[in-house]
Formats: structure tokens, C-alpha cells, sequence
């Protein structure tokens, strides 16, 4: 058994790399009601690129989040206008959304599979086996540096989506799609945005994802259901819920982790999910109507 | 109550002379095992079809939820092992023949369904399928750490006591009738009160809700009905492999193929699932058993996936059928 | 002058039937205008066609002369035409500000929409003091008149209000037809569809009545109030209760 402190950092720390990694899936169906079921497809793919830097151009998976980045932006950009906007105008539009993203987690997964085979892989920087010690407490170097850059960049997106013009447009559009229209807002354009980031921020949590936990491509599915159930508990469309359930649930299975062992921990998230489905649906932040 | 009307009225009743050659398929197929009996070479044919009633009976199954309803769940390979299981269990530990068990373990798949049902519909849209990914996932994490059902190695069953060459035929009787109650069920429902409210659930379920559907419940028993089927399939084919494990049965990708093969024969019509399955095992044999399995097989899933959303979105019974070219044998509507 | 002019446009929702079936109607510079009629005459259809929110599916609308249907909504809205819609269609988990700086968004200089917000809380001062309350928090006139600012924001030549008095108390309805009142002093063309005709029309210059999709009559407000025909329109078509036709 670890002391309860001690549980709470490492805790804190994983929530902070969970809060990134599902961030985007709360911004695409904050925005445009997507439930995109391939977003942790495109971490794992992310993972794998982010190693394959490291192996092949000794590129540090840190610095690879600047690659990730803007590359599953553009990815995310082309996709959106290739597969969702013909759908728009659809009647049930979420659920063909969802059956779309599923059909594209499927193929993510074989193209993977084919590249990569299904063995388990882990980046491993110089700093992957280090611990941190603070007098009684300690905190993997890793794990602290992919908190803090999750951190930055949950900050970074927290500061456009607050201080900028499309940033705004995005929350605008995300409280009421046909208000933004009506102060002229672009929402296809917004979208095409709003899905590029969600994209980037599965590619940039990707290069966190390599050196932090071993992946092998069908993965994604345990990380998907992971991800959705901390978006669930905080409400679904609600980005600081999303932060808060990331939090939570993160403390949580590290907790059940200890008490249980590691092989228990994923259950800790889907215990939850069927709990906030049993006591409030809508999540902590959401609102009534989902 | 006009969303109702409207659906009842585009709702025609036939039913005449095609029934005679669906009764006479039905027969043809109830005595092709004599051929097996009277020479032998006949097994693999048994077996393809075989797998395909298997796949109509969870295709139709999962359409009562998936389809009517529009509620998509990935949860059903759960059923489907909960059938394996609980049969397999019953022969090793209790020495009970899971044909008569499969029943009984439809039934518990049923009120496993049931239960699960009513946490995770008791909201609108996308959590249900959150939910069923969930619910997967979690079972998996179960069955490979439950020892007693002999966790991730699995579970060994005794083989059947027949002769070879007879092997296949009670599975064969067992899948078809099973298959045979599937379709009669779902065109049951698609033509009763419960369809009804299904279908204006899945059309706009506020609308539903306002004109006095219990929404909930309906979803709830939709859901538990299209459970048994699993579970009776599950072990049947449990018994029939004589191995049970979890990652046979507890995969997404098992969950894709009732998606797949609903949304390519047509989703929500009776006639779908039962095309789409024929496809689906068809396709297999002919292409897959000559190239070989390969990783990209589930990469050729997701990309006909992604395409019939894109183009075909009713399938090949709504393609037909917006083209007015859908044939009276196969509109069972 | 004419500003607007409506032209045998024809329009409807979807699969479904004509609301708006061959209409046409002007609309003259710096007046305000008025649209009743009894409920579904395409009142809020027109406006929204009008805004671009809704395609018209024949006919056309100019502005000045020039064609705009068939223009995106932002397009619309560069143009100088501007709609609050019914529900007042505010964003309520933002702040005031952030709704007025929202409805300076086509305008890319940030200090020309910072300009601009100050030069619309001077005419509206009420709205000073909730700047920096969540837009839900507020109350229904308070939302009307943020909605009325927000849409001051972009200089508009020509600003449509959907229902402004819709679920307000009377006090507060006479606050936003005051409100509407000071657009027409800044030289803006209104153009108003109201429940409350009596009220309506008492602010308005001009009355148009709309029925079936199509205009009925129009003429000064006074004599339309006084036209035993919109009598006849209200009690033959529909009951409406004493409150909302004394309003």
C-alpha cells in the first residue's frame, strides 16, 4: 500500500495527461455534436510515431509533440472536410458520426497492425526509468514532464478559447450553434478548426502516450473507453468537466490500482461510467438534455 | 400522434405467394443434413451455413435494438461469451448437453440484458454506446481474471459424443431454428406496437417521448430481447468449438460484424440482417479463406463501414428500395 | 427610399410545404416597421430568409438595389442586416461582454470592436452593469436589450427583431419599444414582427399583415390598426386572448 499523499500526486499527474488526451474528444462533440470514436486510434497511431521518431531520428517524444501537433491538425482538417461535412444535414447526424469514426478506428487499427504488428511497444528516453524524490514522496521523471507539457498545452488551448476571436467562436458555437450564425460566425469553418484541434491534441497526447504506457494498436480501444467515461462524468460537451472527471477518475485508479493491483485499474473508469449513468446522466457539468 | 401515423402508413401488410418459396427454402434447408447422412462430404457446406444462421440469428437480434431503435451497441459479443460461459460452465462442472442449456442461457443473457439495459438507457444518444464499449471491455478484464471459468487460458469442453460424421448436424438444427426464431421475432416486432414506438424512437425520440412512449422501456426490452439471441448462439457455437476463451468471443471486432452486416443488408428492415449475414459469411469463405487472414481484414471492415455511411446509409434493402427495385421477396417490411 | 425589397419569394422548411408562397413586399429606409398576422403567416420565416438563415427556394432579395438572397448569413450580416431572433439567441455561459465583443465578430480589428462596444454601451448605459454577468443569469428584458446591443455592434443599416416583447412584463416591453425607438433616431430601418399588435403598431410607421404566406395588406400604421380587415383576420382565424390583442 502507497500513503494516501502519495497516491493523490501520482494521482494528479496521470489526470493532468488523461484531461489532454480527452480533451479534444469534448471539443468535437461540444462543437458539432461528433462522438468521435477514433480519436484514441489516432493517439495510439501518434504513439507509434512518436517512436519511431525516437528510434529511427533520436527525436525526444517531448519534442516530437511539436511535430504531432500540427501534422494531426492538418490530418484532422482533411479528414473533417472529406468524411463529416458530407454528412452534415443528415438526420441523426451523432449517430452517423459515430458509426463513421468507429468504421475509422477499425481501419487505424489494421493499417497499424499491418505496419507495426500487434507487439507492445514503449518509447524509452533517457528519462523514462527515472524517479523524482521529494523527502517521502516521488514522482517518475517522465511522468512529470508529460504533466507539465499537458498542462502548457491545456493552458495554451484554455487561453484561445478564452482571450481570442475564434476562440470564441468556438465556445460560441459550442453554447448555441445558431446564435453564432447569426453574429456571422462561419460554423463549418469553426468546425473544420474545432475537429483539426481535437485531432491535434489526440497526436500530441500520442508522443506523451509512447513513453508513458505500452501501446500495441488495438489498444485504443481500452483508451477510448477510458477517455469517453471521464467525458461522461463531466458532462459531455463540458471542457472543464472534462478536466475534472480526467482528475478524478485518475486518482481513483491509482488508487484501486494500489489496493488491487494494476490489472484492476480500467475498471475503476467503466465502474464509473455506469455509476454516473445510474445517478446523473448528464455528468457533473452537463446539462439536462444530452 | 402523427409521427406514429405516418410511420403505420408506410407500413404495408403483405404477405402471399413469396411466403410459399420462403416455406420452401425453409424446408429445402431443414432437410439438406439427410445428404450428410447419405454421403459423407457434405460437413464443410453444413458448417458455412451453419455460421451464417449463427450470424442471422445475432444480426436480426442486434437489429431490434441497433436497428429499430437506432440505438448502436457494441456490448453484444458480452452476450454472446455470457451464453458460451454459462452453458460451458453447466457441461464441465454438471455434465448438462448445451442444447439444452442454450435456452436457459438465452434467457440469462435476456435478463443480464435487462438489467444493463435499464442504467445505461436511461439517457438519450451517444452514452448508450459509450456505455456497451464499457461493458465489453470490463467483461474481458473479468473472465481473464476469473479462475474458475479458467481465466485467460480459457476453458476446455468435452467433445460432443458423436461420430464425425454426424458432428455438425445438431449444431446445424440448433443454429437454424435458432435463426428461423430470430427473423420470425424481429418480423414480429417490426409489425407490432413495440416496432412501432421503436421506429418513432429512432426518428426523433423527444417527439416519442411527447406523444406518451415509454421510451425507456422500450428501449430496455428491445435491448433484453435482442440479447437472447446471443446468448443462445454463444453456446451453441461454445459447445461446438469445445474451447472457450475470452478472447475469442470478447472483441470489438466481433461487436463491428453485427454492425457491418446490419448496416450493409439495411438497417432496421427484417430482410437486412439476413442478406448482410449471407454476405458477410459468403465474403469470408470466398475471399479470406483463399488470401488469408491478414491484419488489414479489420481495416477492410472499417472502410466499408466508413463508405456505406457515406453512400449507401439504408443499406441494400433501403438502396432497393428507394429505387423502387427492392423485390416483394424481399421486402418483409 | 427602399432599402429592402422582397420579391415573389417563396420558401418552407425542408421536405415540407411552401410557409412563404410568392411574397413580396419594400421596405423604405429609416422607418420602422412592423409585421403581425396571425401565427404561421411565415412572419419569423421571412426573417430568417431575409438573414440568410433560411435559402429561399424562389424569388430574391435585394438590398439597395443589390441581390443578397443566396448569401451566406455572415455575408448577410456585412451587408448591415442584423436579426435577433426570437429566443434572443444569446451565448449563456458567457459573460455580457463576451456576447457584445461575439457580435462584433466579422469585424477582424480588435480595437475597432472594443471601439465600437463602448460606442453601444453609451447608447444603451443599462447594459453597463451586468458586463460582467453570465448572459444566462440575466433576465428576460435584461437579455433583450443585451441582444438589441449585441446586434448594434456590427453598424447596422437595417436590424430585424423577432417578437422582442415575447414573455416580458408590460413595464419592460415598454423599456425595449423605447430601446427600439432610439435605432430609429440612429437612422437604422427596423423591421419588427410583433404578437402584441396593438403595441406593435403604436411604435411603428408602417404595418404590414401577413396571412397564409402572403401579404395581405400594409399601409401606415395608424390605418392599419383602425382596418376593420385585421379584426376580421385575428377573430376569424384564431382566439387571442384579450391581453394579447389590448396588449
Amino acid at each position: 500500500m502507497t500513503s494516501g499523499l502519495q497516491i493523490l500526486i501520482l494521482g494528479l499527474a496521470l489526470g493532468g495527461v488523461y484531461a489532454l488526451m480527452a480533451i479534444g474528444l469534448s471539443l468535437t462533440y461540444g462543437v458539432m455534436r461528433i462522438l468521435n470514436l477514433a480519436h484514441a486510434a489516432f493517439m495510439v497511431l501518434g504513439a507509434y510515431l512518436a517512436y519511431w521518431a525516437l528510434q529511427i531520428l533520436h527525436i525526444d517524444p517531448l519534442v516530437s509533440i511539436l511535430i504531432n501537433g500540427p501534422l494531426f491538425f492538418i490530418l484532422g482538417i482533411v479528414l473533417y472536410r472529406i468524411l463529416f461535412v458530407p454528412l452534415a444535414g443528415r438526420s441523426r447526424y451523432t449517430e452517423a458520426t459515430l458509426l463513421l469514426s468507429f468504421g475509422l478506428a477499425l481501419g487505424i487499427e489494421g493499417i497499424m497492425g499491418a505496419m507495426w504488428t500487434g507487439i507492445y511497444r514503449l518509447a524509452n528516453p533517457s528519462y523514462a526509468t527515472r524517479s523524482l524524490v521529494f523527502g517521502s514522496f516521488y514522482i517518475p521523471e517522465g511522468q512529470m514532464y508529460a504533466t507539465a507539457a499537458s498542462l502548457g498545452i491545456l493552458i495554451a488551448l484554455w487561453g484561445f478559447l478564452q482571450k481570442t476571436r475564434l476562440g470564441r467562436a468556438i465556445r460560441a458555437t459550442m453554447q448555441n450553434r445558431t446564435a453564432a450564425q447569426i453574429v456571422g460566425v462561419h460554423v463549418e469553418r469553426i468546425s473544420a478548426l474545432a475537429f483539426g484541434l481535437g485531432m491535434a491534441s489526440a497526436g500530441v497526447s500520442g508522443s506523451l502516450l509512447s513513453f508513458l504506457f505500452p501501446f500495441f494498436p488495438g489498444k485504443h480501444w481500452q483508451w477510448i473507453s477510458i477517455l469517453l467515461s471521464l467525458v461522461v462524468l463531466g458532462g459531455m460537451g463540458s471542457l472543464i468537466g472534462t478536466v475534472v472527471g480526467a482528475l478524478m477518475l485518475a486518482v481513483a485508479s491509482v488508487y484501486v490500482s494500489s489496493a488491487l493491483g494494476p490489472t484492476w485499474s480500467p475498471a475503476t473508469f467503466y465502474a464509473a461510467l455506469f455509476l454516473v449513468l445510474m445517478i446523473r446522466p448528464q455528468g457533473l457539468f452537463g446539462k439536462r438534455e444530452v | 400522434m402523427t409521427l406514429l401515423d405516418q410511420i403505420r402508413i408506410a407500413t404495408p401488410h403483405r404477405l402471399e405467394t413469396r411466403s410459399l418459396i420462403l416455406l420452401s427454402l425453409a424446408l429445402v434447408l431443414f432437410l439438406l443434413p439427410l445428404l450428410q447422412v447419405v454421403s459423407d462430404g457434405y460437413n464443410y457446406v453444413l458448417h458455412v451455413l451453419m455460421v451464417i444462421f449463427m450470424y442471422i440469428a445475432m444480426a436480426s437480434g442486434w437489429n431490434i435494438i441497433g436497428g429499430y431503435a437506432g440505438y448502436t451497441s457494441l456490448g453484444h459479443p458480452v452476450f454472446f461469451a455470457l451464453g458460451a460461459y454459462f452453458s460451458g460452465v453447466l457441461l464441465v462442472y454438471r455434465g448438462w448437453s448445451p442444447f439444452w442449456t442454450a435456452p436457459i442461457a438465452g434467457l440469462v443473457a435476456t435478463l443480464f440484458g435487462f438489467a444493463f439495459g435499464l442504467v445505461a438507457l436511461r439517457t438519450r444518444g451517444p452514452a448508450f454506446v459509450i456505455s456497451t464499449i464499457a461493458l465489453l471491455l470490463l467483461a474481458q478484464l473479468i473472465l481473464d481474471n476469473w479462475e474458475w471459468v479458467g481465466g485467460s487460458n480459457g476453458l476446455s469442453l468435452p467433445m460432443i459424443g458423436w461420430p464425425y460424421r454426424f458432428y455438425k448436424i445438431p449444431f446445424y438444427y440448433g443454429m437454424l431454428l435458432t435463426a428461423l426464431l430470430a427473423i420470425w421475432v424481429s418480423y414480429r416486432i417490426r409489425h407490432s406496437k413495440l416496432g412501432l414506438f421503436l421506429r418513432a424512437i429512432a426518428m426523433d425520440e423527444t417527439k416519442a417521448e411527447v406523444a406518451g412512449i415509454d421510451t425507456r422501456m422500450c428501449k430496455v426490452i428491445a435491448f433484453a430481447i435482442s440479447a437472447f439471441f446471443a446468448g443462445v448462439c454463444g453456446a451453441l457455437w461454445g459447445y461446438q468449438q469445445t474451447y472457450l476463451r475470452p478472447t475469442i468471443f470478447l472483441t470489438i471486432g466481433a461487436a463491428a460484424d453485427l454492425v457491418l452486416i446490419n448496416l450493409v443488408g439495411g438497417r432496421g428492415t427484417v430482410a437486412g440482417p439476413v442478406l448482410g449475414a449471407a454476405l458477410r459469411v459468403g465474403l469470408d469463405e470466398l475471399v479470406v479463406n483463399q488470401v488469408g487472414s491478414t491484419e488489414l481484414n479489420i481495416t477492410v471492415t472499417g472502410l466499408l463501414m466508413v463508405l456505406i455511411v457515406l453512400f449507401f446509409p439504408g443499406g441494400i434493402v433501403g438502396a432497393l428500395r428507394e429505387r423502387r427495385h427492392l423485390p416483394r421477396l424481399l421486402d418483409w417490411d | 427610399m427602399l432599402i429592402l425589397e422582397i420579391e415573389e419569394v417563396s420558401a418552407g422548411y425542408g421536405m415540407g410545404p411552401d410557409i412563404l408562397s410568392r411574397v413580396s413586399v419594400r421596405f423604405e429606409a429609416g422607418l420602422i416597421h412592423c409585421l403581425i398576422g396571425p401565427n404561421g403567416a411565415g412572419k419569423s420565416t421571412l426573417l430568417r430568409v431575409i438573414a440568410g438563415l433560411l435559402r429561399p427556394r424562389s424569388g430574391r432579395v435585394l438590398l439597395e438595389g443589390k441581390v443578397i438572397s443566396g448569401l451566406r448569413p455572415d455575408q448577410i450580416l456585412a451587408h448591415g442586416i442584423c436579426l435577433v431572433p426570437q429566443d434572443r439567441s444569446l451565448f449563456p455561459d458567457m459573460t455580457v461582454r463576451e456576447n457584445l465583443l461575439m457580435g462584433g465578430y466579422i469585424e477582424r480589428d480588435q480595437r475597432q470592436v472594443s471601439r465600437r462596444m463602448e460606442e453601444v454601451l453609451e447608447i444603451f448605459p443599462e447594459v453597463r452593469r451586468h458586463l460582467n454577468h453570465r448572459a444566462g443569469t440575466l433576465s428576460g428584458g435584461e437579455q433583450q436589450m443585451v441582444a438589441i446591443a449585441r446586434g448594434l455592434m456590427v453598424h447596422p443599416r437595417v436590424m430585424m427583431l423577432d417578437e422582442p416583447s415575447l414573455g416580458l412584463a408590460p413595464l419592460v416591453v415598454d423599456r425595449i419599444f423605447e430601446a427600439i425607438s432610439r435605432l430609429k433616431t440612429m437612422g437604422i430601418t427596423v423591421l419588427i414582427v410583433e404578437q402584441n399588435v396593438r403595441k406593435g403598431l403604436a411604435y411603428a410607421d408602417r404595418g404590414y399583415v401577413l396571412d397564409m404566406g402572403r401579404l395581405s395588406f400594409e399601409g401606415p400604421a395608424r390605418e392599419v390598426m383602425e382596418d376593420p380587415r385585421l379584426q376580421e383576420l385575428y377573430l376569424g382565424r384564431m382566439v387571442l386572448s384579450n391581453r394579447e390583442v389590448q396588449g
